[in-house]
């Protein structure tokens, strides 16, 4: 079975994966308590804006009478964007049986995980009136009051949730062979106990991993169209709306594209130090980060494509409200968040088109937090300079981002990577099972996890 | 653990009880304003009052709607003669002074040169002892008139009296002083622009700020809106643009130096010319004026040609009509030019029609600004011992140069009897706290035609004294008691001479008796040597200054009414803001831009405030309303009070203080912020407040909004475009081949309104009482500055250069109310939904404020709640108990006044009948003093509103485009082509 010895995989041993892999559960050490407690101050940041927003009042924010929506819709769509190249690493091209994802599908479907998570407050932490968030549910009520399900927010909670739940159960089947490795090295105790039951009695034989292999293509093939429809649909938020610069039938594509582009930027951000800091540099390799960095600039090629379109459009369609908002945003208000936009997305990621550049760590890393910049400004742009410049010229205006605002930002980004950090001490940030299988058979001296 | 049924019970109680305990309980107070209501007086039930407003002095009618005895709205007199159910934006707030934070609550006496507080004993027994031990009393007050003048009179007859002058700033006197000149009668005319085919208006600010501008809106709408033709045309010159200017059909932008050339060239003309009422007199007073004239400086090229139209016009119409005034183009030779003026209305026939003489104008009892100043002085000089002031706000009007607060302060004592904390009562020695003239017994009788009588609406709001009682009261405590007791009997009986029925004069809020035939004009030459010389301008450096009037601010009176400061000025679109204007050429070379801070002042004092660069205005001038920086609203309006740069200059012959004329240093002192409403007045390319030329409306021929744009049809009448319809075309219901959603079904009704803006003055009325209605809450200058306002309506200003009339137009934009409103389907929770009825309502309980609805508004007229605004007390005794206070978090919007539309709705369902038209009327509609907004129901076809509708000026904002389908319809305005100038 010599094509199953994946050249992307080392060739060592079933022990050398367990010990390398599960060496990273070991006891933390400074660097990472270090990084805990950085996200901790980052959490308590936002935690304080959000209740001095939520005792203040929406004043505490930047926004005004034509832009409602600023940094928070802003920062929600980045982080759903985020939360999109989990599922697609993880389910799409597992699907499409592409070998490179094993070493890395792990980690990006935790940060899909938080990053869902971390997205789906911002609904929430936006509401002029949070105490009554439940009015958006569709619960039956008393008064036979239901939401309005032709808004597209309605959707939005449907997608999303439908998403995250079908994400994190499709995270968790993954993890159970996983756990239970970690189980079978875990001392007794409550920790011990904890594995136990979350293993659901793995024990590795074949009817066990018969089903196993079942349900993950099952959950595979139910969470690709989840990919592409959570995005579209948050997409539908603005493209359903008749805002210039939102209503547009491209935005559904356009929305996924970049959502996959800064998806996978966020992975490669947080597995490049990763691969480094646990020592598994054998396991995650330059082919994955650089079959990620080809990836990204496929993805990246799209989305300039769709800004092009955008101002085509705008153009050939001679319409004054759209000409107006398409040339605001180059030359007006918000020239410079327009303008990072488009080096950081479409300029910068052309330089992966060099082997060099993309096969090297420090430039890859650079560029990827380029572009999780670049897509953080896209949304703001999208969002902010559409409402800043709508039809009646009289009620244009200028939103400016609050601290209260910068402040929940820094909170989200904590509040990810606190997850994320918690996650990787306590389960296995690669998948042990996987990379084991995508070795073929293991060399002589093979143990068995 | 297993609960029973009981236990839950109990503990359910325990937590209900606790939770209660924890919050604050609401605070015990009497939910009524009486404990036994009288008969007549329902809980729920408005009660209506008629009275005077006297917020400035055109006398205009209102009507007081009261709730539980509590004043909440002022509403104009339908049948009142001066503004017949129109009011102002100062009118709308009028009621503020009453609630107003700044009123004087407890009597002051300066102690140590601070002003305590004392019991009103206390301060009684002092001003009757000052009374029983001064040797001259000299009386300040407002306009006044009827019982309190003969009030005044007897208590000067009791007491060492000096005098009692009457101040109004712009008071007007050298009108009388023309008229006393010219024709013997020493009295403002009452100017009359119904009828008249063609007004020239030289500064005089009629639509806005100028004698009754509620009362000259109206008839001049009513001449001059486009109704199939149009009687009237007007053409404004001034040193500014302001709303006359705007509203005009030619502006001229006249330097205050050529103010007087201007009057020659046009008095030569008219004199020069053969005219009906020529007698030899008229030539020989013509003559004298243009000989006084002489020294007047010559006119520039573009004044001149600009007059030449003028005089061309003054000469061809029927009905002519010249005003000239106001505080813009006031100089020291106001009395020549008022004089010229009137020469040129006697030459051209307006004089006894248009301008009537021998009604007894309330204006002609003012005393002219150097006798105030020499009353003071002399107060001061210790000739007066004892200055009443009541009504007048000497220390904020007068010039800075008088430094009258220091006169004050010399005086031996001052009396101020004040309703507000304004600068002169903080200069007293004795500050005494009255009535508002809500609370007030009162009479105004603005000429023998118009004798309003005012009647308290509520309680005193504060422990304060109607002014004429106490007068009353310090004369018996002095020892020398007057004729009546109690003023209020002083009224009673003075009105039971005049009328049959005093009941039925105080519903009708005064008698209006047909005034006495107008006095025949017959100009005299026997005084002509009276008039002066011209005076010409000093050459001295810096810019001129203008000091015009604004129907928000006025003088700065209303400075304690937060709505008027909330209200943007529809020109500047500033709010909270007395800018700095300037032109553009004077700002470049000054390195200014709009915003910077400027500096304008004299060796005496100066005025630092936001610069604002504006296109129409004299080039070496500056502009500074009246009424910033008043001590009622200081600390947020941060602008100086422009009558601190006058130096003393005066009419010589008049006595007016000259407005016009000074001049003032400029420096920018830094960079600074404007706060401005507006994004942009340019309308980039979009078909939104749109115009057409009178030659076509008068040929008929309309142009379609198609849905490219706006277009005229082609010799056939055909358009290109697909016709976007308008609401009588459609059919509820049915589903047009464009739209995929059927539209809205109305079974019965289906509101909209008409805006004529044709008749739009820009004067900010409605929505000052939107405000008042509809408990919109003031969010005050920082809010606005981050662009929050709560308006539900704005005066959208666009600037149209590349068109051939109509450069500047206001546009009032409210909810639209759409068929379609893009705002109901984006609600994720129905807050935002159609009502059967076509209305575009909000249900405040329902929101969760994801603000998404404002987003999708093409209108931008959604208004988000950003934080819980306070309400001071006793100002949340105005809120309307039929109106939702919103709390923070929601949206709201314009209703439509919904509560008025389910009132009559209501009514008309309990007495078994339809609604009929005209008897619901929104606050904005209400108010328009133009009676350019028209409140019905589309489905009516007989009613006004959707006869106007059907007017094919007609067109919807926007919805050639988003295909909304408002319930907003409006009407073109009609500009005049052709003729240049």
């Amino acid at each position: 079975m010599t094509e199953r010895v994946k050249p992307d995989i080392g060739a060592f041993s079933y022990r050398e994966v367990d010990r390398d892999i599960l060496a990273t559960l070991g006891r933390p050490g400074k660097l990472y308590m270090a990084l805990l407690a950085v996200c901790l101050l980052c959490v308590a940041i936002g935690a304080v804006s959000w209740v001095y927003l939520v005792l203040k009042g929406m004043g505490v924010t930047g926004l005004n009478n034509p832009v409602g929506w600023g940094l928070l819709i802003t920062t929600f769509v980045f982080w759903v964007g985020i939360g999109h190249a989990g599922t697609l690493i993880s389910a799409i091209l597992y699907l499409l049986r592409v070998s490179w994802r094993t070493a890395i599908f792990r980690a990006a479907e935790a940060s899909t995980i938080f990053a869902v998570a971390t997205a789906g407050l911002f609904p929430l932490i936006h509401l002029g009136r949070l105490w009554v968030m439940y009015y958006i549910m569709p619960y039956p009520s008393g008064r036979e009051l239901w939401p309005n399900f032709r808004s597209p927010l309605v959707w939005d909670v449907l997608a999303i949730s439908t998403y995250l739940t079908v994400s994190a159960v499709f995270f968790f089947v993954g993890l159970v062979p996983d756990i239970a490795a970690v189980r079978d090295r875990t001392p007794p105790g409550i920790r011990k106990t904890l594995l136990k039951f979350l293993s659901l009695g793995w024990m590795g034989s074949g009817r066990q991993w018969k089903h196993y292999m079942a349900a993950y293509v099952f959950f595979a093939g139910l969470a690709t169209p989840l990919v592409i429809s959570v995005h579209s649909v948050v997409s539908w938020d603005f493209a359903m709306s008749i805002v210039p610069g939102w209503h547009t039938t491209i935005f559904a594509p356009y929305f996924v594209a970049g959502a996959i582009l800064s998806g996978l930027a966020m992975v490669l951000t947080i597995v490049i130090p990763l691969r480094k800091a646990f020592r598994v540099e054998h396991i995650i390799r330059m082919y994955h980060l650089e079959s990620m960095a080809k990836l990204l600039l496929f993805t990246s090629l799209i989305v300039g494509y769709a800004y092009g379109v955008e101002f085509f459009t705008a153009w050939y369609s001679g319409n004054v409200f759209e000409k107006a908002i398409f040339t605001y945003r180059p030359t007006g208000d918000y020239a410079l968040p327009f303008w990072t936009m488009v080096i950081c997305n479409t300029i910068v990621p052309l330089l992966f088109f060099i082997r060099k550049i993309r096969t090297n760590l420090i430039t890859l890393f650079i560029i990827s937090i380029l572009v999780n910049i670049g897509m953080w400004f896209e949304r703001y742009n999208i969002i902010v300079t559409s409402l800043s410049h709508e039809f009646l010229p009289h009620s244009w205006g200028v939103y400016r981002i609050s601290l209260t605002e910068y402040g929940i930002l820094i909170g989200s980004f904590g509040w990810f990577f606190l997850l994320f950090l918690s996650f990787i001490k306590i389960l296995p940030a690669i998948s042990v099972a996987e990379v084991k299988e995508s070795m073929g058979f293991p060399p002589r001296k093979g143990g068995h996890a | 653990m297993l609960v029973g049924r009981r236990d839950f019970l109990k503990s359910l109680g325990i937590l209900g009880v606790g939770s209660m305990v924890a919050c604050n309980g609401a605070p015990l107070e009497k939910l009524y304003a009486y404990l036994t209501p009288p008969k007549d007086i329902v809980p729920g039930i408005p009660a209506f009052y008629a009275t005077v407003c006297r917020a400035c002095p055109a006398g205009c009618g209102v009507i007081v709607k009261t709730r539980e005895a509590r004043p909440i709205k002022l509403e104009g007199n339908p049948s009142h003669p001066v503004n017949r159910g129109a009011l102002c934006a100062r009118g709308q707030a009028f009621i503020q002074g009453l609630y107003s934070p700044s009123r004087v609550t407890e009597p002051l006496i300066r102690k140590d040169g601070v002003l305590t507080a004392v019991s009103w004993e206390r301060a009684m027994a002092a001003l009757a002892e000052l009374l029983a031990n001064s040797p001259s009393i000299g009386l300040l007050t407002g306009l006044e008139s009827g019982t309190f003048l003969d009030l005044a009179t007897e208590f000067g007859s009791k007491f060492p009296f000096a005098s009692h002058l009457m101040y109004e700033p712009a008071g007007m006197t050298s009108i009388a002083k023309a008229s006393s000149i010219l024709l013997n009668r020493a009295e403002v005319p009452r100017f009359d622009p119904a009828g008249a085919d063609y007004i020239v208006s030289i500064g005089a600010d009629f639509l806005d700020a100028w004698l009754s501008p509620v009362e000259f809106t109206r008839k001049w709408a009513d001449a001059h809106a486009f109704n199939g033709d149009r009687t009237l045309e007007v053409d404004y010159l001034g040193p500014r643009r302001n709303l006359t200017a705007t509203s005009a059909d030619r502006f001229h932008v006249l330097p205050q130096s050529e103010v007087g050339s201007a009057i020659r060239y046009l008095l030569a003309d008219v004199t020069g010319f053969p005219a009906a009422q020529q007698t030899p007199e008229t030539m020989v007073v013509g003559q004298v004026i243009l000989e006084r004239l002489a020294a007047a400086p010559e006119l520039s090229e573009r004044t001149a040609l600009f007059l030449a139209g003028v005089s061309r016009r003054l000469l061809a119409a029927r009905n002519p009509l010249i005003l000239f005034g106001g505080p813009d183009v006031l100089t020291q030779n106001a009395t020549l030019l008022h004089a010229a003026t009137l020469a040129m209305n006697i030459r051209l026939g307006a004089a006894g029609r248009a301008i009537r003489f021998g009604e007894q104008y309330a204006w002609s009892r003012l005393a002219a600004e150097s006798r105030i100043l020499d009353m003071i002085n002399s107060a001061a000089s210790g000739q007066i011992d004892t200055l009443i002031v009541w009504g007048a706000n000497p220390v904020a009007t007068l010039p800075g140069e008088a430094a009258v607060a220091k006169r004050l302060e010399e005086a031996k004592s001052v009396v101020v009897l004040a309703a507000e904390m304004d600068e002169t009562a903080a200069a007293a020695d004795i500050v005494l706290p009255v009535h508002h003239p809500l609370e007030c017994w009162g009479d105004y009788d603005l000429t023998d035609g118009i004798q309003g009588i005012l009647q308290p609406v509520r309680q005193p709001v504060c422990r304060s004294m109607h002014p004429a009682d106490l007068l009353i009261e310090a004369a018996s405590r002095a020892g020398r008691p007057l004729r009546h007791r109690e003023y209020k009997k002083c009224i009673l009986d003075h009105w039971a001479d005049r009328t049959d029925s005093l009941n039925r004069t105080l519903i009708a809020g005064g008698r209006f008796p047909d005034p006495p035939p107008p006095y025949p004009v017959f100009p005299l030459t026997a005084n002509l040597d009276q008039l002066p010389l011209y005076a010409p301008e000093p050459a001295t450096s810096g810019a001129l200054l203008i000091a015009p009037f604004s129907s928000l601010l006025y003088d700065g009176r209303s400075a304690g009414a937060s709505w008027l400061h909330e209200t943007p000025d529809s020109l500047n679109q500033t709010a909270w803001e007395a800018p700095i204007e300037l032109g553009n050429t004077l700002a470049e070379s000054l390195g200014v831009r709009t915003g910077d801070r400027v500096t304008i002042g004299n060796a005496g004092s100066s005025v630092t405030a936001p610069a604002l660069i504006v296109d129409d205005i004299a080039p070496e001038a500056v502009a500074l309303r009246f009424g910033g920086g008043r001590l009622a609203h200081r600390d947020s309006v941060p602008s100086g009070n422009v009558a601190s740069l006058f130096g003393l200059r005066f009419d010589p012959v008049s006595g007016e203080l000259a407005t016009a004329g000074h001049r003032v240093s400029i420096a920018r002192s830094g960079p600074g912020e404007l706060v401005s409403v507006m994004g942009s007045p340019f309308s980039d390319g979009r078909a939104l407040c749109l115009a057409m030329p009178l030659s076509k409306a008068r040929e008929g021929a309309f142009p379609k909004m198609t849905r490219h744009g706006e277009e005229y049809p082609d010799a056939h009448g055909h358009v290109h475009g697909p016709v976007v319809p308008m609401p009588h075309e459609e059919k509820g219901g049915e589903r047009p081949a464009d739209n995929i959603v059927p539209l809205q079904e109305h079974p019965q009704h289906r509101w909209g309104l008409v805006i004529d803006l044709d008749r739009c003055t820009g004067c900010g009325a409605c929505v000052t009482a939107c405000y008042a209605e509809n408990n919109i809450p003031v969010v005050g200058r920082e809010e606005i500055a981050r662009g929050r306002e709560l308006s539900w309506i704005r005066i959208e200003k666009h600037i149209l250069k590349s068109e051939p009339g109509a450069h500047v137009r206001f546009l009032p934009v409210m909810c639209q109310h759409c068929d379609q409103a893009p705002c109901e389907t984006v609600c994720p929770v129905f807050a935002s939904y159609h009502t059967p009825d076509g209305l575009n309502a909000q249900v405040y309980n329902r929101c969760i404020g994801t603000r998404y609805c404002a987003n999708n508004c093409p209108y931008k007229v959604r208004r988000f709640n950003y934080f819980d605004y306070p309400r001071v007390s006793p100002g949340n005794e105005q809120l309307n108990p039929d109106v939702t206070v919103r709390s923070r978090g929601v949206m709201e919007k314009c209703s439509f006044c919904v509560q008025r539309i389910r009132e009559a709705t209501n009514r008309a369902k309990f007495e078994r009948r339809g609604v009929r038209d005209g008897e619901i009327v929104p606050a904005c509609v209400q108010t328009c003093p133009a009676g350019a907004l028209a409140f019905g129901d589309f489905l009516q076809p007989d009613w006004r509103m959707t006869a106007l509708a059907r007017d094919p000026r007609g067109y919807r904002l926007l919805d050639y485009y988003t295909n909304t389908r408002p319930g907003v319809v409006y009407l073109r305005k009609v500009f005049l082509d052709g003729e240049a100038t």
